[in-house]
């Protein structure tokens, strides 16, 4: 567990390591690189947000006493982490990392360069959506690899439970 | 589903009496937890009781039993296979002692017609007068004499009837027994087992007469025109190993004859005397398997009853609605015996017995003061021949017993016993099965049947111990681990003030339940060995649910170790 979160931070903040002045030449490359991070933020959130659906214990419970809570539970986590990790990327990518005595957004100093900080702060903000669709597109992959090759289903729960999407949609055609 | 019924199998079971309902009901746990897989057995019920409760329950759990068998089974003699496997064919026969012409023995025998002065002596040379002429309609009150020789006329009575008619042979299921028999005999074998008790009284009665009487039975019904060779008939004999209070002097005066069980003991040594010098047995039993108490102490089914219920009964019940005994090892142990006498020998070997072989073991025993405490481990239900590579039956059946425990208990301390209740929760995790309303009904009530239920007792819901943790308070609350190593927490041993009296705790039989949260334990395991399913069958589940405890640690208290533990205790304490 402590090797994991090591593992994270290094991961997530290891672009802080080294700055970068933006150019001409390598401003696509940066924008793909903020895209790039983002997606992979998404998706190390996502086996995050597995990890603390996991924790949630399976539930038996007589319906007559009150309904199965668990899931319920594993929802409200994956979407409290599918909501707040957009703004969280936005806030700490945006305003955070943004020093402005530097004229830098984290490790890339665009020099005063208004054309260049606009077009990392557009990568960045287009990174939120991606972010948050890395996260759910991983979270749904992830959850379904776990369950089909690894055998441990609650984090699939979250997304299919009573055979039905979210426990709602179902896919089974009516007859 | 349906079942093939008509498939004939080479085992009947006779069950006779109070006694032999109840091994009936042991049987039929021992075919509930996989015993006898892919194998069909003909039961015959036998009791002259129509209004036994102990009859009742097993008719009903017969029935329940029936609405869950399957054809799934692996039919193997070593193997404890899936739940229910066990096809059980079930046929009835109550002679009928409610009629005004059939009520005393009197009425039976026609004293009256003919010669009266005449047939009366005849009839005073064989019984007493209050055996002649009390109500046979609660049965035959441990007056065993008597009761032979009603329970033969009886038996040919009814065959000669059914084959004098065409409607009655199709209404009489004692005829479609006896067929099955006959055609098992033509077939080339037809082992035949009786349960009873030696000192009661429908049972006693009727073991010594059934080879007898099934025998001549079948050659009725064959016009004397062929051999019945092949029919090898076994039995066990259970001496006394419960009691009741006597009965009130107004109730033996109101009744006359009254069973009364501190002539128990003297009934059974009378019995087993017979049994053991009586050339017409000799001949015509190949085994016996005598089961017996000992010193080791008997439950009083009073007391029993006062100590699940709190209520006393003021009346002795000897039979009729109220004669409901706890489930007792020794029942269990006579199951086993049927299943050793149907498995174990070839019909050649059979066939050289010439004199009746007796079957005994000993158990294991504790001291405790001046109690002797009976140490039972699975190696004294069943054990496995020596040299097999195999897992023993013995661990096999340990395996499925404590599997349908946990299964049963779960239902009960999570659902009430509503099986449909559990399958929708396993259906939010995407393992959906879909059973029949029979099916879930029958569940229901085989499960509470085994584990426990629930009763309403002067207005107040009290639990009632099922089937198998009667066994652990028959033998008077069996210390940890002197019950099949089982902890006495999985029976419903309290150990604190609030906890729900009787209610089995399950968790305690599996290493990896015992100490986390045994439902996500099992629900996670669950779903990793049988993975998810949509619809699947009534079979899948059982045998899923099977696979899942199956795959735990069970739990094993040694005795001796606790002992040792409890010594040092108390000698640190002093």
């Amino acid at each position: 567990m402590k090797k994991l979160i090591t593992s994270f931070c290094f991961i997530i903040l290891s672009h802080a390591s080294f700055a970068e002045i933006v150019t001409k030449s390598n401003i696509n490359g940066i924008v793909s690189s903020i895209t790039m991070q983002s997606i992979i933020i998404g998706s190390l959130i996502a086996l995050l947000a597995m990890l603390l659906v996991s924790l949630r214990k399976y539930e038996l419970i007589d319906n007559r006493i009150r309904n199965q809570r668990d899931i319920l539970y594993r929802r409200i986590i994956f979407f409290f982490i599918l909501i707040i990790t957009p703004i969280l990327y936005f806030y700490i990518t945006t305003d955070l990392m943004h020093n402005t005595s530097l004229k830098a957004y984290g490790s890339f100093q665009y020099a005063g360069k208004q054309m260049y900080a606009n077009m990392i702060l557009g990568a960045y903000i287009s990174g939120v959506t991606y972010c948050a669709l890395a996260y759910a597109a991983s979270y749904v992959l992830f959850a379904w690899l776990l369950g089909k090759f690894g055998n441990r289903y609650k984090s699939w729960t979250v997304i299919y439970s009573n055979h039905k999407i979210f426990g709602i949609i179902s896919l089974n055609k009516k007859k | 589903m349906s079942i093939d019924t008509t498939r004939t199998s080479k085992y009947f079971l006779v069950c006779a009496g109070g006694t032999g309902m109840r091994c009936l009901q042991s049987f039929i746990n021992m075919c509930s937890v996989g015993m006898f897989s892919g194998q069909t057995i003909d039961v015959l019920l036998l009791d002259t009781d129509a209004e036994n409760k102990d009859k009742k329950n097993t008719e009903n759990l017969i029935q329940k039993y029936s609405k869950l068998m399957h054809n799934n089974g692996e039919s193997k003699s070593n193997k404890a296979g899936e739940f229910f496997s066990a096809n059980i064919n079930l046929y009835t026969f109550i002679p009928d002692y409610s009629k005004e012409t059939t009520k005393r023995f009197t009425l039976i025998s026609e004293i009256e017609k003919g010669d009266p002065l005449v047939n009366k002596r005849l009839g005073d040379l064989f019984y007493e007068e209050p055996v002649q002429e009390f109500d046979l309609s609660h049965g035959y009150r441990a007056q065993t004499h008597l009761g032979s020789y009603l329970m033969y006329h009886a038996f040919i009575d009814e065959i000669r009837k059914a084959n004098s008619n065409d409607d009655y042979k199709y209404s009489s299921e004692l005829y479609k027994f006896v067929d099955r028999i006959r055609e098992a005999n033509n077939e080339g074998e037809a082992r035949i087992f009786s349960l009873g008790s030696t000192f009661g009284g429908t049972g006693a009665s009727s073991i010594p007469v059934m080879p007898i009487a099934i025998t001549d039975a079948a050659k009725i019904i064959s016009g004397g025109m062929v051999q019945m060779d092949n029919l090898f008939y076994g039995a066990s004999l259970l001496s006394n190993y419960f009691t009741f209070p006597s009965p009130s002097d107004a109730h033996k005066a109101k009744d006359g004859i009254i069973a009364d069980a501190q002539f128990f003991p003297y009934n059974s040594a009378a019995a087993l005397m017979y049994y053991i010098k009586n050339q017409t047995i000799l001949d015509t039993y190949k085994r016996f398997y005598i089961l017996g108490w000992g010193e080791f102490n008997k439950i009083n089914t009073a007391d029993y009853k006062m100590k699940i219920s709190g209520a006393k009964e003021g009346k002795t019940a000897t039979g009729g609605k109220k004669q409901e005994n706890p489930a007792h090892i020794l029942e269990f142990m006579s199951a086993f015996a049927a299943k050793h006498f149907f498995e174990n020998g070839k019909a050649d070997d059979l066939k050289t017995i010439s004199k009746t072989e007796m079957v005994f073991k000993g158990i294991e025993a504790m001291s405790k003061g001046d109690e002797k405490i009976p140490v039972i481990n699975f190696d004294d239900l069943v054990a496995s021949p020596k040299g097999t590579s195999e897992k023993g039956i013995d661990d096999q059946f340990k395996e499925n017993l404590y599997a349908f425990m946990a299964f049963s208990s779960l239902l009960q301390e999570r659902y009430k016993g509503r099986t449909e209740n559990f399958l929708s929760d396993l259906s939010t995790y995407n393992s959906t099965y879909s059973l029949t309303e029979m099916q879930i009904e029958a569940l229901d009530h085989h499960c509470s049947y085994f584990a426990m239920r629930t009763d309403t007792h002067d207005g107040d819901e009290i639990n009632i111990p099922g089937w198998f943790p009667q066994m652990w308070h028959s033998l008077n609350e069996a210390p940890e681990g002197t019950f099949l190593g089982i902890d006495p927490l999985v029976f419903g041993k309290a150990i604190h003030k609030e906890d729900a009296k009787w209610m089995p705790k399950w968790h305690k039989l599996y290493n990896e339940t015992a100490n986390d949260n045994p439902f996500d334990v099992f629900v996670k395991r669950f779903k990793k060995l049988n993975g998810s399913k949509n619809g699947a069958t009534y079979e899948e589940f059982i045998n899923d649910i099977r696979k899942t405890f199956k795959s735990f640690t069970e739990i094993t208290i040694d005795p001796d170790e606790n002992k040792i533990k409890s010594e040092n205790l108390e000698e640190q304490l002093n």
